[in-house]
């Protein structure tokens, strides 16, 4: 019992000792300092290129509203004067002239709530524009279409959605694109969660495990650890650590910029993506994932480390890995990978929430199997 | 069967189908310094990577105490001055000894008494990169023997070391003469060799032979290893 | 010195593996093609036969005494449509397509009788010069036959949302055979992503010779090499090497694909833009002089693919010396060799994801657009843009190589030492 709680003790301090190694490596050769300004720099990007798609997105929703109040506006154009008293094989008609003109004006005026980034205003304007497409459907079936491309169903389920929107007091999402906080650091953590870029990441950010293995100085090490699971186990935590650091900063700036930019935007995290999921559901299940996808993917670079000597040649086989096990249609549901794949693509899709226990448990087998390369690997740079 | 310290039996190993030892045996019986000697490339760095299991034998056994080498058993009771390059350049002397230090649960004060008998102490606080290659010698020798370990490796520590560090690590060998340790000191600095041992392990082939040299550890390289070559012609 | 160069890359392993990967995505990609294809075709079959039994009950019941002679034939043509695509017959889904486009109401079996009113008649009216094209020249159409389209008709038409899924169909084209795949990574980005892979194994061709403290330059200096000439060695194989890496994985990728599925027709129709006429279109519809040419004074030209895939390589080779070049200076200022290495692999890919604008560097590098000449109608440019993108190309290249070869102080650039 007691030579139990010394060796436990032991290892505790040996993980100490080597976390604090790892920390003044980091630090006298400023890697903070890369992995902040990365950090940063992603964050930044990832901004610049929301704030650019979405500004196209709104144009391109301005220019189908215009063509759409166009087509009705030569409709109504040469409607004759409604008469004082409507003749009764004329109230359909004139029904439907009404509905008409309650949709160019909606039209025009989602048209210009969005010209003006007023996204409160829009939504008011895009629920009125539905309604109005709703009663014309109702006199003349399917005719909404010809103005706005949408079919009855979709019109009911979006106005179902706009009024969830505006009874919480939020703002409508076009497709993925926003500037509000809580949806732009949802996709910023589906894109670093998305295995290919992960692993494109964790290449940059397990940079001590390859300055150990790439070079002789990892002699040093294993020579002055009692168990070398000791090393992969630490080279794990500083991994995690150091992407948290990365996950941390860049969640904090992007939330800055939002906060700044997307305030004419108010997405909440109860925002319903999907009928299935909303934007706080999303958001919980990439949390679930975080942890095993880094541990995962930092043992499967540890591994390519020990076993392909050539950098290039190991970060190519790095992508193919990460990007086939995501993208080919193997086994999709129970995927870990290609759920995080999807998530991205699309991110209204529901996430099997289990597949990340799958993931947790492929993390640990992996981190088992560097830990046996480890122990069995010839050192490769012997004379 | 002898009462062995250090015994290695049938060792064989191949790198990149080169076969560096064959059947190896080695037995040392008692503690002292020991030479070990081989041309270039022939294989002294090899073995001790073996021994503290930074390679792997094909087959064979390494044991000290009677013990086979382990990892485990490698952190407790070897230590190992390995070359230079095994250092990180950017960080410094000190944080490789408190590094060390803090692994084998050594007291910080050996720290001190260390950097002062190797005479470490005036560069323990720069970086590695910034150092002579007879500095980083010392350190890498300081790091060797901060924990007190029963079988100490040194690949050549006397490479690009200066006339006084040379009589350092000379009076510190002479030390080791006489205690219960066993030092095995690969070196090419054969003069240096015959001053602080006689018990010499020759690299033979595939094989490993230990033998007491009154002659001379040059005469008895020159007999096993050196042959007739043609001299080097200067043109004018 | 180049010959050093050369050793010091296939040492390192180098080669091999760059042609190696390059041919795994190009292989992916036919196979990947061929898979969604097969798909596509599956899904159109399915719906041509629905198609066609409702076609049937609507009919039997419109007349029920029978059927008059052109729904006859009508319901011929739809069935022959059918036909073909099961078979996979290219010339005869050509011709029939063509049928059902020389109608005032055109459409296709498979995507329903309703769907291309909603097109803009431009589109229509591309997609019936492109059979008639085909048909003319005895060349199969790819399959399934899919309408012309492009970025910026494509964003406007009005199509229900309910037949969102029918018109990614009728607008998803699968380039199956090995000429034709190389036209789709013209258009898909392929260019970019040839690039990322050529820099994951040059990306570092000079950062190399920085390792932390160790500058190998300076044992070059040494045998009284220039810094001058180090950068030129440097670039003269970098440029070198990705033309034959590039070139000796497109000749394996042909090899491949002709035994797979055979090279594809050299004559098939490229929709590009130039100076032309007002056209008259062949419908009828109000708007469809107006949206006909809607492009103008460029109007839709259908050149043969051999003549874009000579202005592709062009344009490629163009692209590999600009490539080149910004690798040696971005190596010239981050001595870091992963840094640099992973820089020049992301800055390729972030033209995949920036958006389209007159502002974003990347979307001048779209060979497809370049070379067809839409980017000379999003630039409101009469003349074609080809020569112009290429000469500004290397201008850039030029200096780009001129500020790498300019001497900075000791060991100029980024290091983390």
């Amino acid at each position: 019992m007691l030579s139990s709680i010394a060796t436990r003790e032991r290892s505790w301090c040996t993980m100490h000792n080597l976390l604090f190694f790892s920390w003044l490596r980091i630090r006298r050769r400023l890697f903070w300092l890369m992995i902040l300004g990365t950090a940063l720099l992603i964050s930044s990007a990832f901004f610049g290129i929301t704030k650019w798609q979405l500004q196209e997105e709104n144009t391109t929703v301005v220019r189908q509203l215009d063509r759409g109040s166009d087509s009705l506006g030569m409709a109504l154009y040469n409607v004759p004067p409604k008469p004082a008293k409507v003749p009764p094989d004329q109230i359909v008609y004139w029904q439907i002239i009404e509905a008409k003109k309650v949709l160019l004006v909606a039209m025009h005026r989602a048209s210009q709530a969005k010209t003006a980034g007023d996204e409160h205003a829009f939504l008011r304007q895009h629920i009125a524009l539905l309604q109005a497409a709703q009663k014309l459907n109702h006199y003349q079936p399917g005719v909404a279409a010809a103005y706005m491309s949408l079919d009855a169903p979709t019109i009911a389920k979006e106005l179902k959605q706009d009024k969830f929107l505006r009874s919480t007091g939020q703002t409508l999402i076009t497709s993925t694109y926003s500037l509000a906080p809580r949806a732009l650091i949802t996709r910023l953590w589906q894109l670093l969660l998305c295995p290919p870029i992960l692993i494109f990441l964790l290449v940059g950010l397990n940079w001590l495990w390859r300055d150990d293995f790439d070079t002789n100085a990892h002699q040093f090490l294993l020579i002055h650890v009692r168990h070398r699971r000791q090393v992969v186990s630490e080279n794990i935590v500083s991994t995690v650590a150091a992407t948290g650091v990365f996950g941390l900063v860049s969640t904090a700036v992007l939330w800055m910029l939002g906060a700044l930019f997307g305030r004419n935007e108010a997405i909440r995290w109860l925002y319903p993506l999907s009928p299935q999921v909303s934007l706080g559901q999303q958001a919980i299940s990439l949390a679930l994932f975080t942890l095993p996808a880094i541990v995962c993917l930092a043992a499967i670079v540890q591994g390519s480390t020990l076993l392909l000597h050539h950098l290039s040649t190991r970060i190519a086989v790095l992508v193919i890995v990460a990007a086939g096990g995501t993208f080919l249609p193997l086994a999709p549901h129970w995927n870990p990978f290609n759920q995080l794949g999807q998530t991205l693509l699309a991110w209204q899709t529901p996430v099997n929430n289990w597949t990340a226990g799958i993931l947790l448990g492929i993390a640990i087998v992996l981190m088992m199997l560097v830990s046996i390369l480890l122990n069995h690997r010839n050192n490769r740079l012997a004379d | 069967m002898t009462d062995s310290i250090f015994q290695i039996q049938n060792l064989s190993f191949a790198y990149h189908r080169q076969v560096i030892y064959g059947q190896a045996n080695l037995t040392l019986t008692d503690p002292g310094v020991y030479g070990l000697i081989g041309p270039n490339g022939s294989g002294k760095s090899t073995l001790f990577n073996l021994i503290t299991r930074l390679l792997r034998p094909a087959k064979g056994t390494i044991s000290l105490d009677g013990t086979v080498l382990t990892p485990a058993r490698v952190f407790a009771s070897v230590a190992y001055a390995q070359d230079s390059s095994v250092l990180y350049p950017y960080l410094t002397g000190r944080d490789h000894l408190r590094f060390v230090a803090k692994q084998h649960g050594v007291a910080r004060e050996r720290i001190k008494l260390l950097s002062d008998e190797l005479e470490v102490t005036d560069f323990i606080d720069r970086r590695v990169a910034r150092l002579s290659l007879g500095q980083k010698q010392r350190l890498l020798i300081a790091l060797a023997l901060l924990p007190e370990s029963r079988l100490l490796l040194m690949d050549e520590p006397l490479n690009g070391l200066d006339p006084d560090s040379v009589i350092i690590i000379r009076d510190l060998l002479e030390a080791f003469k006489t205690s219960d340790q066993i030092v095995i000191v690969s070196s090419h600095n054969l003069d240096e060799l015959d001053k602080v041992t006689d018990r010499l392990i020759f690299k033979v082939d595939h094989g490993l032979s230990l033998e007491t040299v009154a002659e001379g550890a040059e005469a008895r390289y020159a007999k096993l290893y050196r042959h007739p070559r043609k001299k080097l012609v200067h043109h004018a | 010195m180049i010959q050093l160069e050369l050793i010091k890359l296939w040492r390192q392993n180098k080669l091999l593996p760059g042609i190696l990967v390059l041919l795994i995505c190009m292989i992916g990609s036919i196979e990947a093609s061929l898979y969604f294809q097969n798909q596509s075709v599956n899904t159109a079959i399915q719906y041509s036969q629905t198609n066609l039994a409702i076609f049937k009950v609507s009919a039997d019941k419109r007349w029920a005494e029978g059927w008059l002679p052109d729904v006859k034939t009508d319901y011929k043509s739809y069935e022959n449509q059918l036909t073909d695509l099961q078979h996979r017959n290219r010339s005869a889904m050509t011709t029939d397509a063509l049928t059902s486009y020389s109608t005032p109401t055109p459409y296709l079996l498979y995507t329903g009788f309703d769907i291309t009113q909603g097109l803009h008649a431009g589109e229509n009216e591309a997609t019936h010069q492109e059979l008639l094209y085909l048909h003319r020249y005895h060349i199969g159409s790819m399959i399934p036959v899919t309408i012309r389209t492009n970025p910026e008709t494509a964003g406007t038409n009005n199509i229900p949302a309910n037949e969102a899924e029918v018109f990614q169909n009728l607008s998803t084209r699968y380039y199956e055979c090995g000429w034709w795949q190389i036209w789709f990574w013209a258009i898909a980005g392929g260019l970019l992503v040839s690039l990322a892979i050529i820099n994951l194994f040059f990306g570092d061709i000079l950062a190399s010779e920085w390792e932390g403290s160790t500058d190998r330059t300076r044992w070059l200096r040494l045998q009284n090499e220039t810094h001058t000439k180090l950068i030129l060695t440097k670039l003269a194989v970098h440029f070198g090497l990705s033309c034959l890496l590039l070139g000796l994985a497109l000749g394996l990728f042909l090899l491949y694909a002709w035994l797979r599925t055979g090279l594809g027709d050299l004559r098939y129709p490229v929709q590009t833009w130039a100076l032309g006429k007002r056209v008259v279109s062949f419908y009828n519809w109000m708007t469809a002089n107006a949206e006909a040419n809607y492009f103008y004074p460029l109007h839709i030209v259908f050149i043969p693919l051999a003549r874009y895939l000579g202005q592709l390589s062009v344009f490629w080779v163009s692209l590999l010396f600009l490539n080149s070049t910004v690798t040696l200076l971005v190596n010239r200022i981050l001595h870091i060799r992963l840094l640099a290495l992973l820089t020049m692999v992301i800055v390729p890919l972030l033209g995949l994801v920036l958006p389209t604008s007159i502002y974003n560097p990347f979307t001048y590098l779209k060979g497809d657009w370049v070379i067809t000449n839409y980017l000379g109608y999003l630039l409101n440019q009469r003349a074609p843009v080809f020569p112009w993108v290429v000469g500004i190309m290397i201008a850039a290249g030029a200096v780009c190589l001129g500020l790498t070869l300019v001497p900075l102080s000791h060991r100029g650039g980024v290091h983390f030492d």
